[in-house]
């Protein structure tokens, strides 16, 4: 009875009681509901407010990127590098700087260009070089402008490398030849650039992709191993290079006329030419003493001369076997310095990363520049021969050893090459090589001094771009 | 156990070796399909024409997998041969080598503001933003 008393109150209690709660919990229920919608709300627009912001940092983003893109388009700066070791076993001559001693400065070069687009059709491009380990030695080795007058016409002017050889505009980069130095033979004309003009016409026929080219301008170059200035005047040439697939097909021709000036007191031009002029004072002395009319004025020319240079290249590079040939030919007229043909081929094979090549190079003076030389000669044994009757020994001895050192410049020089080269990176390379030269038949070939019968030069490099 | 190892490998390695790249363009570009021989000619820097006479661009991207068979499989070359080439142009002021994007992402996106354009992509990375772009002999 209690019990059902008790449970009969706790119920009515807890009926009672049910409505407050319901009404309490519906209000808090409100409240809640109050402040969920609330903070629903204030969380939107929040999230409107991130997403507001969101947009903004990435439209900010863009335009710092578009900006950063325009800055990058409208400027390109790329660079090489070759740090290059090298030496000979040939004793006390040199070849391209290198002796006997391990040589780190002939070949090492780092360069830096700087490309500036000013418009679609107009653009600058210089490069800087510095040569040697040391870096020393920077030159502004071209800079040009150059204006897309049509989409296939070019025209550049500024200061622009002559194009002789096949790899000549890129000669200073390591990296994008086989070799650690291109074959000597051939790449050997002292004058590489000029300040004048240049126009280039592309062109497509039947699959072959050509540039034609013509340029015209005035060239100046210190000329290191006779060490005196070059000045080509008047030059003009011509370039055609045709690619299709893997081959390339390139024609070069470029004439002008040729200053030699500044030649150093000890050089062999300088030793040349004060030999002249002690056998013009000697003719001159002989000529008094026995009544005789022979030549007094001898000299080298030094000015005027007409200098002509054709190169006929073929390449072929299919990722697997590579070849390349290049073929040149150099007349320089009244001239004592040696010209003539020259030419090398390549054979290489790509394996991995790896590519093995050999090189067969050949230079030799030919007989039209010979001819000039035998000129000279000639004129100085009939000195000679008078000397020689009149019991002048010493002075037949002198002018036998400048007919000796003339006929020294008719030169020949052969060389193979083997080397073999490891891809590290996309951009970096490593080339070992090793070269023998020989065939001198008494001339110096390359060298700056007799060399032995033959001379082997051992080369390493690592060559990157950047 | 080995044997099921080694086949899984195998499989795996012939997976990676088919990853196949295709060539992407604009999707209002006016072209659908472009040979090989344009392909090569394009990357190479060389003037590639549009049958409505405007120059074609060529996209490139950073050094990646897909830049390693694009490479491989349309120009025959590695990246250091191709680099090789564009060495001999770029540092004789005569062209720079293509725009880069880092990735199949960066061409999509350069691509849709770039109509005179192409570049190259995993096929996995097709996507409606581009138009994939046949490839003839």
């Amino acid at each position: 009875m209690i019990t059902r008393k008790i449970s009969s109150l706790l119920v009515c209690s807890w009926v009672s009681v049910l409505p407050v709660c319901t009404l309490a919990d519906t209000a808090a229920a409100t409240a809640n509901g109050a402040i969920d919608a609330n903070r629903a709300e204030r969380i939107k627009a929040l999230e409107t407010r991130i997403n507001q912001l969101e947009g903004q940092i990435e439209k900010n983003k863009q335009e710092n990127e578009s900006d950063l893109k325009q800055y990058s388009d409208a400027f390109k700066l790329n660079g090489f590098i070759s740090a290059v070791a090298a030496k000979t076993d040939g004793g006390r001559t040199e070849i391209a700087g290198i002796g006997d001693t391990l040589n780190t400065n002939a070949d090492s070069v780092m360069g830096l260009q700087l490309a500036i687009r000013a418009s679609e059709n107009l653009s600058f491009t210089t490069q800087f070089v510095s040569r040697g380990v040391e870096l020393h030695d920077t030159k502004t080795e071209w800079a040009f402008l150059t204006y897309k007058i049509a989409p296939d016409d070019a025209v550049q002017a500024g200061r622009l490398r002559i194009p002789h050889y096949l790899f000549s505009e890129s000669l200073e980069v390591g990296f994008s030849y086989p070799w650690v130095r291109p074959p000597v033979e051939v790449y050997a004309v002292p004058i590489s650039s000029l300040e004048g003009f240049q126009w280039t016409h592309q062109f497509a026929a039947s699959g072959w992709q050509t540039d034609l080219s013509a340029y015209f301008g005035r060239g100046l170059a210190h000329d290191d191993v006779n060490k005196d200035d070059f000045i080509l005047n008047r030059a003009w040439g011509s370039v055609l290079s045709s690619t299709k697939n893997d081959w390339q097909l390139r024609l070069s021709y470029s004439v002008g006329k040729i200053d030699v000036e500044n030649i150093e007191t000890g050089s062999s031009l300088g030793n040349l030419t004060e030999a002249f002029i002690q056998i013009g004072e000697a003719a001159q002395a002989f000529n008094a003493a026995h009544g005789l009319d022979l030549r007094t004025e001898y000299s080298l020319p030094m000015n005027n001369l007409l200098g002509e240079y054709t190169n006929a290249a073929v390449s072929y590079d299919n990722s697997d076997w590579l070849f390349t040939a290049e073929l040149a030919h150099l007349t320089v007229s009244k001239a004592v310095v040696p010209a003539g043909n020259s030419g090398y081929v390549l054979f290489g094979k790509h394996i991995g990363k790896w590519l093995t090549h050999i090189t067969f190079a050949k230079f030799y003076t030919d007989y039209k520049n010979d001819k000039s030389r035998a000129a000279f000669t000639d004129e100085l044994s009939t000195f000679n021969g008078y000397l020689i009757g009149a019991g002048e020994v010493e002075q037949a001895g002198y002018v036998q050893q400048v007919i000796k050192s003339i006929k020294l410049e008719e030169q020949t020089q052969e060389s193979v090459t083997l080397g073999l080269n490891y891809d590290v990176s996309n951009n970096l390379k490593l080339k070992w090589e090793a070269t023998q030269f020989q065939g001198f038949h008494d001339g110096t070939g390359r060298f700056n001094a007799l060399p032995g019968k033959r001379v082997a030069l051992y080369s390493f490099s690592m060559d990157a771009i950047f | 156990m080995k044997k099921i190892l080694f086949v899984a490998v195998s499989f795996l390695f012939s997976c990676i070796a088919q990853a196949q790249v295709v060539i992407v363009a604009n999707k209002s570009a006016p072209f659908d399909a472009l040979s090989k021989e344009d392909i090569v000619s394009l990357y190479h820097g060389r003037v590639t024409k549009l049958p409505n006479g405007k120059l074609l661009k060529a996209l490139d991207q950073s050094d990646n997998a897909t830049r390693a068979e694009f490479l491989k499989t349309y120009l025959g070359k590695s990246g250091t041969q191709f680099n090789t080439y564009w060495s001999r142009l770029t540092f004789t002021g005569k062209g720079l080598p293509p725009e880069n994007a880092r990735n199949d992402a960066g061409v999509i996106s350069a691509l849709q503001s770039k109509p005179d354009a192409v570049g190259y992509i995993d096929a996995k990375s097709v996507s409606q933003d581009v138009k994939q772009i046949q490839v003839t002999p």
